[in-house]
């Protein structure tokens, strides 16, 4: 039985640099749904000790979620992220090979604060929000625009090279360095094949900028890894797109369906042919080894189904049967077979999620978590690339 | 499985229209296959009550209690109210008490709750007063502060408290377990009713189990999410009172008898009288409506006077709704709300209030009382903030 009790903080387009309004109260109990000012440290007088959370290890193995290293204090007091039109580019361009600039906190926090960040975060809202109450079978729209074709067929040629490129005999439980033969065809090969997609006269010159985001979008050739970080290069690669307007709001449920889709199949055939290393994994402190953006659409096409709630993914069955339809289950279905042992121990937030009422909710949870934990975490987004597009302010 | 029986008619129905279709018919395959399994998990399902309880795995007799232990103790079997006292000064000064006497506690409450019937019956003789408390949600203070000003609980001072007795304030254990030591002092001066946060889901996410774990152990919140269980559902004062935390039935024509055999020892079901129980609201319009909280239902006055009519009660007393006063009373004045949690989660500045009833007349007293001072330990101390996130 999940809780109903408490509303969603008001979902006005705040910027990430307002605070939530204070003092909001819940429409169901009354109850005040976020704190005036931010969490602090409570000054403890001399009575009363801290209320010392004992880490027990039965709990951490049963709930660890709640010892969970997560920010999720700020990240309960957020609005949820709401859907953004991107701003198209207009020229003149000036297109630049992109650079890292995120070194600090302080640099992240910049970063946050700025344009780029918040229609980034919007885009990212706004393909969520496109796919609503939606199967990957429903038919889309009838013109499919050349440029995804372009997309789903590079992604394709990609994953032809993985079984021209089988893996090595290798020891070790990660890291086939096989891997590393595709990810240099991959650095061969990228600029022709992202030629179709640049075709528009005058976006040649793009290649330059977006090439790099969409050669870090498949992981680390050094490591042999992959992770949350390379697959926000290739959500930021689409969203450089859809500032050049390659990519349309029209086009977005068939960008999610079909496009990222694709993408998320490579992966999954790149990780399980080339073992790769997930990358900063948080283990059991983590949604997943390697992924987020799937459970974020995955949870918006399950909005409204007529009987799956979250909890329907302890059901066999359904994830058998409804695998390919939906991409949370899916990604549960994935977890589930490549790990051993009881869901609820290796894959804790998963389970925990599960509980919830409705799948609106788990969506927009999952927004704020991704807010949270990549878009404000220095370890993935030291990785993230300024250009023209995603400038750095 | 409703919504399971729902998607299945639809696809007999698309099956009827399009029998030739093979992807309707693969539809209504993997539906009905759904749908056998989870009748195949619901048939060899162990019902709550036939589960191996974790309470009898527990002998407090056999934990011993260092000498060094200055807390209170229970000598024998007996719960006394000098050690009610001494525990309740113990809590007031943040100490806990040893986990023996934690669990004879609970234990005994258990057995108590157990035997009560799902709607229980309470005669007030004539000349004789009783209290109702509403929400009191861990704000042990403000609870110390309530009996203060009315009185301990005793033979000839019951009270009955209405739910809703954890989480969010970040006292919840001493709560309870001041509670149910009532309880067992006073068996017929302390009555109890289930509120919706006496379930396991809300205390996962609003700090009541994260609080057992800290102060008490694991096992205890097994314990309670057990014990929870055995809570009644309502309570009739001298046949013309009806209690319950939330409110009144999506259908008209609910009876007494119909919710004193509810088979209640479960986690609060989605939908049904102990759902609505549990969970809804009253609303200002007649008729009835989909409950903002997205469980239960609204309901107006005129359902109010109906079901009063049809159980020959008179007054409906319920709890679940913050109000600034700490009451409120709607519905032609057929149906009162009380809220004992004054200043609720240190922020909405309302009102505690309790509601005096005295026989034969039952003419409704309200008192109403401000938040005392409590420890600097902020309420949702102990919460899941993870799983906030998803509220």
């Amino acid at each position: 039985m999940s809780d109903p009790e408490s509303s969603p903080l008001p979902s006005a387009s705040a910027s990430a640099s307002t605070p939530p309004p204070p003092s909001a109260t819940c429409r169901n109990c009354g109850g005040p749904t976020c704190r005036p000012s931010p969490p602090t440290p409570a000054p403890w007088s001399e009575v009363s000790p801290p209320p010392a959370y004992r880490p027990n290890t039965a709990a951490i193995i049963l709930s660890p979620a709640i010892n969970a290293p997560t920010n999720t204090a700020a990240i309960i007091l957020s609005p949820v992220p709401q859907p953004l039109p991107v701003p198209v580019a207009a020229p003149p361009f000036h297109f630049q090979p992109p650079s890292k600039r995120i070194a600090s906190l302080d640099h992240l926090r910049r970063f946050n604060d700025s344009p780029s960040a918040r229609h980034f975060l919007g885009f990212v809202a706004s393909l969520s929000h496109s796919v609503r109450s939606r199967k990957l079978s429903d038919p889309l729209p009838l013109h499919f625009s050349p440029v995804l074709t372009s997309l789903v067929s590079l992604l394709q040629t990609l994953s032809h090279w993985v079984d021209q490129i089988p893996p090595l005999p290798h020891q070790a439980r990660y890291g086939n360095p096989a891997y590393r033969l595709w990810h240099e065809r991959l650095s061969a090969q990228l600029p022709s094949l992202l030629n179709p997609v640049l075709s528009p006269p005058g976006l040649q010159a793009a290649e330059v900028e977006l090439l790099p985001y969409l050669l870090d979008s498949f992981g680390n050739a050094t490591r042999i890894d992959y992770g949350t970080g390379h697959e926000t290069n290739f959500a930021a690669f689409l969203y450089c797109l859809a500032r050049l307007d390659l990519i349309k709001e029209e086009d977005y449920p068939a960008l999610v369906t079909r496009v990222f889709v694709t993408y998320l199949d490579l992966m999954r055939k790149l990780q399980n042919t080339y073992c790769l290393e997930p990358a900063g994994s948080h283990g059991v402190w983590g949604l997943d080894d390697y992924h987020f953006l799937p459970f974020i659409f995955g949870s918006a096409q399950l909005i409204d189904h007529k009987y799956m709630k979250p909890k329907s993914i302890h059901n066999p069955d359904i994830l058998e049967n409804f695998s390919h339809e939906y991409m949370y289950l899916g990604c549960v279905s994935f977890v589930k077979k490549a790990k051993k042992g009881v869901f609820a121990e290796h894959s804790p937030m998963l389970d925990d999620i599960s509980g919830v009422a409705q799948w609106s909710k788990v969506n927009s949870g999952l927004l704020k978590m991704y807010k949270a934990e990549v878009l404000e975490k220095v370890p993935i987004m030291q990785h993230f690339l300024f250009g023209s597009l995603i400038k750095w302010e | 499985m409703g919504k399971f029986k729902e998607a299945l008619k639809d696809f007999q129905q698309l099956k009827r229209l399009c029998p030739n279709d093979p992807d309707a018919s693969r539809k209504l395959k993997e539906c009905e296959k759904a749908v056998q399994k989870i009748k195949f998990e619901e048939a060899i399902s162990v019902q709550d009550s036939e589960r191996r309880s974790v309470a009898d795995t527990i002998d407090y007799k056999c934990i011993e209690v260092d000498a060094q232990y200055t807390g209170a103790r229970i000598e024998g079997d007996a719960v006394t109210l000098d050690f009610v006292k001494h525990m309740m000064e113990d809590f007031k000064k943040q100490k806990c008490i040893h986990k023996r006497y934690a669990y004879q506690i609970v234990l005994q409450a258990r057995e108590l709750l157990k035997a009560m019937p799902s709607l229980v019956d309470v005669a007030v003789p004539d000349g004789h007063h009783f209290t109702i408390c509403g929400d009191v949600h861990g704000q042990y203070y403000d609870l110390l502060n309530i009996f203060e000003l009315n009185g301990l609980p005793s033979e000839e001072n019951p009270y009955l408290f209405n739910g809703d007795f954890v989480d969010r304030g970040s006292f919840s254990v001493e709560v309870i377990l001041t509670l149910f030591a009532f309880k067992c002092l006073y068996p017929n001066a302390m009555y109890l009713a289930r509120g919706n946060h006496e379930s396991r889901g809300m205390n996962k996410i609003y700090g009541f189990e994260g609080e057992v774990r800290s102060k008490l152990s694991d096992i205890f919140v097994e314990l309670f999410a057990e014990v929870f269980c055995y809570l009644p559902l309502a309570h009739v004062i001298n046949g013309k009172v009806f209690v319950v935390h939330g409110g009144l039935f999506s259908t008209d024509g609910v009876k007494l008898d119909e919710i004193r055999s509810i088979d209640r020892f479960c986690e609060p079901p989605e939908e049904g009288l102990m759902c609505e129980i549990l969970w809804s609201d009253p609303q200002p319009q007649p008729g009835r409506g989909p409950s903002k909280r997205g469980v239960g239902l609204s309901f107006g006055g005129d359902v109010t006077k109906r079901f009063l009519e049809d159980n020959s009660l008179s007054l409906v007393v319920r709890s679940h709704e913050v109000k600034d006063e700490g009451y409120e009373i709607d519905h032609d004045g057929k149906l009162i709300t009380v809220f004992s949690a004054p200043n609720y989660c240190d922020q909405m500045g309302n009102k505690g209030a309790y509601i005096r009833l005295t026989a034969p007349e039952l003419k409704p007293d309200i008192k109403t009382f401000a938040a005392v001072p409590h420890p600097d330990v902020k309420p949702m101390a102990y919460a899941n903030n993870f799983m906030r996130m998803f509220q």
